[in-house]
């Protein structure tokens, strides 16, 4: 709505024209209102408004609001000031000039001798200025959004990447059980030379798949966060002598010797990896081996200079080696870095050994540097900070220390999704008094354990539809609901870490086996499941296990009893199949020969476990069963 | 000619300025800047065979410090929604703000725009997610400033919601004057 022309100022009204004027040169534009919602103007005009109301002149009136909406806002606002006589400007708004660039204009409410006043000044410099802190904010928001957003997409892609990796350990570990099983199995039948060394190495080329695939897995677990590093007491000198030992038997094999040099000030015992700290010996004292052709390898241990700490502890593994050139020496810790690429071609290996065992010190609380001569050899340095620990009683036995002839013939119950695995472990138990059942999936695991009687089962952790986690967990429901006692029931699985070992205990099972299993493990599990669960006792006194019989039995006896000594593992297989009428059978012989033969402990334990195949009690036939077995092996026969 | 009031209300950096930009002037700017206080446009439209003049507010984006002042919003006939489909922050920031805004207006016509759509592939934002919202009658439409995909039909959509209440609040008064 154009302004409308009102009667120019008085010369009354002079003075406050001239003030007008200087309000003007300092761009502000003075308004009273009038009437019915229009402004009059009491200044001359500034130079912006006359570019955006051309029309208005001072002292005319005009429909601001029309002009500048924003006023419509403000002016409930305005209002309220007028009456209680403060003052207040209102939000910044943007009007565009005819020429086309943009002014920042601010509408101020006061009241000058109780007369309402209307201000409107350009604020260009206040809005550049509120600009720019705000753009300074928006734009550090906007990037620490982004930067948010690209970490998790980081993270999203490294734990698919681990599950990927983990997924496909688990694929290739399931061939590889077969394929070390069968190269192990194959070099243990009547061979040619030629076909031993075929076999050797067969044997080398999958344990050298078997490492890379552990370093890969390592690798991505560390890298994901999920290494976990135990903390138990270990004896220092024991670590080391593994380590040694085992890449000693290589270095033996080229001529070299290793030598391990623990300083006295080391505490004997400490607390942290073992395991882990093994691992680092072994990569560095395996990289020292494939570079040095002659010589020796040396360990070093001693406290870290460095730390105060009487935990805090320096290793030191050297070789008389090719050397590392020193442009080389900061790349060598990083992934699928060897120092010369034409080295992974002569040397072999991965590069992943050291990266892996960088990422191992650091997590430990220690950082690992090399220091290296080209032509005359290397040294790795690394440091740790553990604990001291209290010396710990030895352990009575190691595994795999159980001989065949102890073994009892334990009815043992195998899970596997897998024709090979199956067939590996039927083999690698071939020749063993144990009596294997198996199973083909997770739901024929659970109906067997839950309707038959095993001493032991085998379950693999990944079988399709049910797995091995929900078979534990509802076997351990039913056995809770009948009171019976815990089976144990040991996970095979390829997923060989602490995570996945704590997973397994958490479901429920026993102990856990990573695959690919090597037949002396299995045996040692399964025997060392024996010795952990020993045959009820049946004598404390030896002279119980003195039978005295008539001279005259003496042709007939040792037939009988090695006939009876067939018995145990014939039951256990009779109950697997739910064959109580040959369990009784066996037993109602015993009970009725046992005597005639000079042995009544035979015939009670034979009538027991008659009463129990009646009773279809397979707790009570295996609790007699194993009674038998026990004294079948200790009875000594005296003639009289 | 009628006059309706439109205020652009969303968090910051959602793309406000450069919607009215693309609708008013045919215009894209990659630069960022930062809308400070108000800036008003006008476009006329055509809507139920009427000129319509839209007079589009863009407010400042909301941030830590700056709210949505009730006095900027009173009187308008309707208002839009911006999310920037790659933050998924500023879609929780709209649904507030909804709630803000009916509680000065009460029921009047919006629509909630997922902006960015150029990038659609990398949205935070997953459009299935909107179905709640969908179900609780919000109109969402996809838009991209930067092509000027989806910009004609936002300010049309919401111009004709804004004249089907007009024409609903006209036929009322008449039959309550009749």
């Amino acid at each position: 709505m154009p302004p409308t022309p009102q009667p120019g100022p008085s010369q009354a009204n002079r003075s406050t024209a001239d003030i007008a004027a200087v309000l003007a040169a300092i761009e502000l534009a003075v308004f009273e209102p009038a009437s019915s919602g229009r402004f009059r103007l009491l200044s001359t005009p500034p130079q912006w408004l006359r570019e955006l109301m051309p029309a208005l002149e001072e002292g005319y009136e005009a429909n601001l609001i029309d002009r500048f909406p924003l006023l419509e806002a403000f002016l409930p606002e305005a209002e309220e000031v007028w009456r209680s006589g403060e003052r207040t400007s209102s939000d910044l708004w943007t009007e565009t000039r005819t020429k086309g660039d943009d002014i920042h204009l601010q509408a101020w409410a006061l009241s000058a001798s109780e007369r309402p006043l209307l201000v409107i000044e350009a604020a260009d410099a206040l809005h550049r200025e509120r600009q720019l802190t705000l753009q300074y904010a928006h734009e550090t928001a906007l990037q620490y959004e982004t930067i948010q957003r690209l970490n998790q997409q980081v993270e999203r892609a490294a734990r698919a990447k681990s599950e990927f990796l983990a997924m496909m350990s688990h694929e290739i570990r399931t061939p590889m059980n077969a394929i070390l099983g069968m190269a192990d199995l194959l070099a243990e039948t009547p061979l040619s030379a030629d076909q031993q060394r075929y076999v050797a190495i067969f044997q080398g080329a999958a344990g050298s798949l078997l490492d890379l695939l552990n370093d890969i897995l390592d690798l991505s677990k560390i890298e994901a966060g999920e290494l976990k590093l135990e903390t138990v007491a270990f004896e220092l000198r024991e670590v080391v002598a593994r380590a040694t030992e085992l890449v000693g038997i290589r270095a033996a094999e080229k001529g070299l010797a290793i030598e391990s040099e623990i300083a006295p000030e080391v505490p004997p015992w400490l607390a942290g990896d073992p395991v882990r700290l093994r691992q680092v010996l072994i990569n560095l004292l395996g990289n020292a081996l494939k570079f040095t052709e002659q010589g020796k390898l040396t360990v070093r241990v001693r406290r870290d200079p460095e730390a105060d700490d009487l935990a805090c502890l320096q290793f030191a593994v050297s070789d008389t080696g090719i050397g590392i050139p020193p442009d080389k020496l900061d790349t060598i810790f990083k992934s699928f870095s060897q120092a010369d690429s034409s080295t992974t071609r002569k040397y072999g290996g991965t590069g992943l050994g050291l990266s892996i065992s960088k990422r191992l010190v650091e997590a430990m609380g220690g950082r690992i540097w090399v220091e290296s001569t080209v032509g005359s050899g290397s040294t790795f340095y690394f440091t740790t900070k553990l604990d001291v620990a209290e010396a710990q009683p030895e352990t009575a036995t190691k595994p795999g220390e159980t001989a065949a002839a102890t073994r009892a013939p334990l009815r043992i119950l195998v899970a596997d999704d897998s024709e090979d695995n199956r067939f590996v472990i039927r083999a690698y138990l071939k020749g063993t008094p144990y009596v294997l059942d198996f199973a083909e999936d997770g739901a024929t695991a659970l109906e067997k354990l839950t309707t038959r009687a095993y001493e032991l089962a085998l379950v693999d952790v990944h079988m399709p539809a049910m797995d091995g986690y929900a078979v534990v967990r509802q076997f351990r429901d039913f056995e809770r609901a009948r009171g019976r006692a815990a089976l144990p029931v040991l996970a095979l699985t390829a997923d060989a870490f602490q995570e996945a070992v704590e997973k397994s205990l958490a479901a429920g099972f026993t102990r856990h086996l990573a695959k690919p299993i090597r037949k002396a493990a299995l045996l040692g599990a399964i025997d060392g499941y024996a010795r952990a669960h020993p045959r009820p006792p049946a004598a404390a006194d030896h002279s119980e296990h003195e039978v005295t019989v008539d001279e005259e039995l003496s042709a007939i006896l040792p037939r009988f009893l090695s006939n009876v000594r067939k018995n145990p593992a014939a039951i256990v297989a009779a109950l697997a199949r739910g064959d109580y009428d040959t369990v009784r059978s066996l037993g109602h012989n015993m009970k009725g020969t046992g005597a005639s033969f000079g042995l009544p402990q035979i015939s009670t334990l034979g009538d027991r476990l008659e009463r129990a195949a009646k009773e279809q009690s397979p707790d009570s036939v295996l609790a007699a069963n194993h009674e038998l077995a026990e004294f079948l092996d200790r009875v000594e026969i005296r003639y009289r | 000619m009628i006059q309706k009031k439109i205020c652009m209300v969303g968090a910051f950096g959602v793309g406000k300025t450069s919607l009215v930009a693309r609708y008013v002037h045919s215009i894209f700017s990659e630069k960022y800047q930062t809308t400070v206080g108000v800036k008003i446009d006008k476009k006329v439209v055509q809507s139920h065979g009427e000129e319509v003049m839209l007079m589009l507010w863009d407010l400042a984006g909301e941030d830590a410090l700056t709210t949505v002042r009730p006095a900027q919003i009173r009187s308008a006939s309707g208002y839009i929604l911006v999310v920037d489909g790659l933050r998924r922050q500023t879609l929780e920031t709209a649904i507030d703000l909804q709630r803000r805004v009916t509680e000065v207006l009460g029921s009047v016509p919006f629509v909630c725009v997922l902006n960015k759509a150029d990038v659609r592939e990398t949205w935070e934002v997953h459009p299935g997610e909107l179905e709640a919202l969908v179900a609780q009658c919000w109109t969402v439409i996809e838009t991209s400033a930067k092509t000027g995909a989806g910009v004609e039909e936002l300010f049309q959509t919401l111009a004709d919601a804004m004249m089907q209440e007009h024409h609903a609040a006209d036929s009322t008064t008449r039959a309550i004057a009749g």
